[in-house]
């Protein structure tokens, strides 16, 4: 069993996409389709052996297979690497249902992308850094 | 115990501004109403600096924010303080060193969620916008053990996102800074009108014009008064003021004007007008009432919440909003038998509340004693 790591990280979903912040790091990751239904389901604590039904049964044409398991076995290695999971021996749930929050289609192999960190991004302040022309422009002092 | 127990206020973006919007408004109310009321108690709130980079000084350029009693202070890094107060809206926050600060020490961490309207309008804002705020509010949830809002139609937002959120849910309404007081008699029918809001999509101005316009082409004696710096709007919306026909005559725009300035604009107004898509709070309600105007708002939830004499609701179409308007002015102005809720209102209770939090009782119990 894997689970979210409980401190250091914050992981949320919205829209079907998930982002989880390594605070550790600094860095962000952001998730969408099979990347984030995986991530969903180690959050929910869900048997690694209900897996491939719940995905099976939600992306079309999906036929679980040793294909599928190895793509979802790398992404979780990623995950671990990255310092977002961790091992845990605690029981897992069958019972599950995946967010109805986006259309599912053909399945794709979940990944890991790092984003730039935090710090990059944030460079710009869309609000202070607004020239007293207002949004799109910037401020060039 | 220290001598005295130091809150940091996260000031490092506020530092940076040299112009108000309500959020640095709020900033600079609640550094002086915490300071007033949490010295007594052995409590000093200096800036809190999450990067180390060079300080900004923006803040000097404005008379107002630079009587914030805090900011002139020396700022501290998270290790030097004994409680966390995040009461702006800076997206540069340093999230990861507050959070390594913590684990060696944990201490409370107070914030202050004005709204999320970026995540539930995502249409209104830039898409780099929507995930910067996404990634700033996300990070200050996972840290904050007490999370203030100023309504209970931003707490209905927070847990429709379904997250987790491990803090305290605390609702405190701002208030008006102005005294209450009643309309100014004036000796003409004039219909003048007022609205103080920064210009952003989500506020209304498109709609406000054209129902000024209707009411021009009616014949109305009318003149409408913008108060409020340019947000992130189209170049057009900015365009379609400043090259109306009515533009520094009956359709006025005044970007930066302090809170005298306000008051005395609004002594010559008979109607506010505050047609906004959505709002966290929308502080200019409260205002416009205590400075004696009759308001006609759009009727979303926050704006409901707060239901009392003189205020008057419309839908969000031109048509509507002048006939709001046209309702207004021909209804008297009645005086309130609740009184318009105030600032000091707001930083009573915010007070409170951080005092509970990061003052121990037996502290608190040797002050009142000292008191009496």
């Amino acid at each position: 069993m894997w689970r979210v790591r409980g401190d250091g990280v914050s992981m949320e979903r919205l829209d079907g996409e998930t982002i989880v912040i390594n605070f550790d790091t600094g860095e962000y990751f952001s998730f969408r389709g099979s990347s984030a239904d995986v991530l969903w389901l180690v959050d929910s604590h869900v048997a690694p052996e209900a897996w491939g039904a719940v995905l099976g049964g939600s992306f079309p044409g999906l036929e679980w297979g040793e294909t599928a398991q190895s793509e979802v076995d790398a992404f979780l290695e990623e995950l671990l690497t990255a310092g977002l999971i961790e091992h845990t021996t605690a029981q897992g749930t069958t019972e599950v249902t995946l967010p109805d929050d986006y259309v599912r289609s053909e399945w794709t192999a979940p990944s890991v992308h790092a984003n730039s960190d935090l710090v990059d991004l944030l460079v710009i302040d869309p609000i202070h850094d607004t020239s007293e022309d207002g949004w799109p422009s910037t401020r060039t002092d | 115990m220290a001598e005295h127990l130091v809150i940091g206020s996260e000031s490092q973006g506020f530092e940076g501004v040299g112009f108000l919007t309500g959020i640095q408004r709020l900033v600079r109310e609640s550094h002086v109403g915490l300071v007033d009321r949490m010295s007594p108690l052995g409590v000093r709130i200096v800036p809190l600096h999450t990067r180390d980079i060079p300080r900004q000084a923006n803040f000097t350029d404005n008379f107002y924010l630079s009587g914030d009693p805090v900011i002139h202070k020396h700022p501290c890094a998270p290790d030097d303080v004994d409680a966390f107060l995040f009461l702006d809206v800076n997206m540069q926050i340093d999230f990861s060193a507050v959070h390594r600060s913590q684990q060696l020490r944990h201490r409370p961490v107070i914030a202050l969620v004005h709204d999320i309207l970026p995540l539930v309008h995502s249409d209104l804002f830039p898409r780099q916008e929507i995930l910067r705020f996404r990634l700033y509010l996300q990070q200050l949830l996972r840290l904050a053990d007490h999370v203030v809002i100023t309504s209970e139609k931003v707490r209905s937002d927070l847990l429709g996102l379904g997250w987790s959120i491990p803090g305290t849910l605390h609702v405190i309404p701002l208030g008006s800074v102005f005294q209450s007081r009643p309309p100014i008699p004036t000796d003409t029918d004039r219909l003048s009108l007022l609205y103080v809001s920064t210009i952003e999509p989500r506020k209304g101005h498109e709609h406000l014009i054209s129902a000024f316009d209707l009411l021009r082409a009616e014949g109305l004696d009318i003149d409408l008064t913008l108060i409020g710096r340019a947000g992130w709007a189209d170049p057009q919306l900015f365009d379609r003021i400043r090259l109306h026909q009515d533009f520094g005559g009956r359709l006025r725009w005044l970007e930066s004007p302090d809170d005298v300035l306000l008051a005395t604009v609004a002594e010559q107004c008979t109607i506010g007008v505050f047609p906004s898509q959505d709002e966290g709070y929308g502080l200019f309600l409260e205002e416009g009432l205590a400075l004696g105007l009759k308001m006609v708002v759009s009727d979303i939830p926050v704006f409901r919440e707060r239901t009392q004499a003189n205020v008057h609701y419309t839908d969000l179409s031109p048509e509507s909003i002048a006939n709001g308007i046209l309702t207004a002015h021909q209804q008297p102005w009645t005086s309130p038998t609740v009184p318009v809720r105030t600032m000091s209102d707001f930083l009573d209770e915010l007070a409170d509340l951080v005092t509970d939090v990061t003052v121990p009782p037996s502290w608190r119990a040797k002050v009142s004693r000292k008191v009496r």
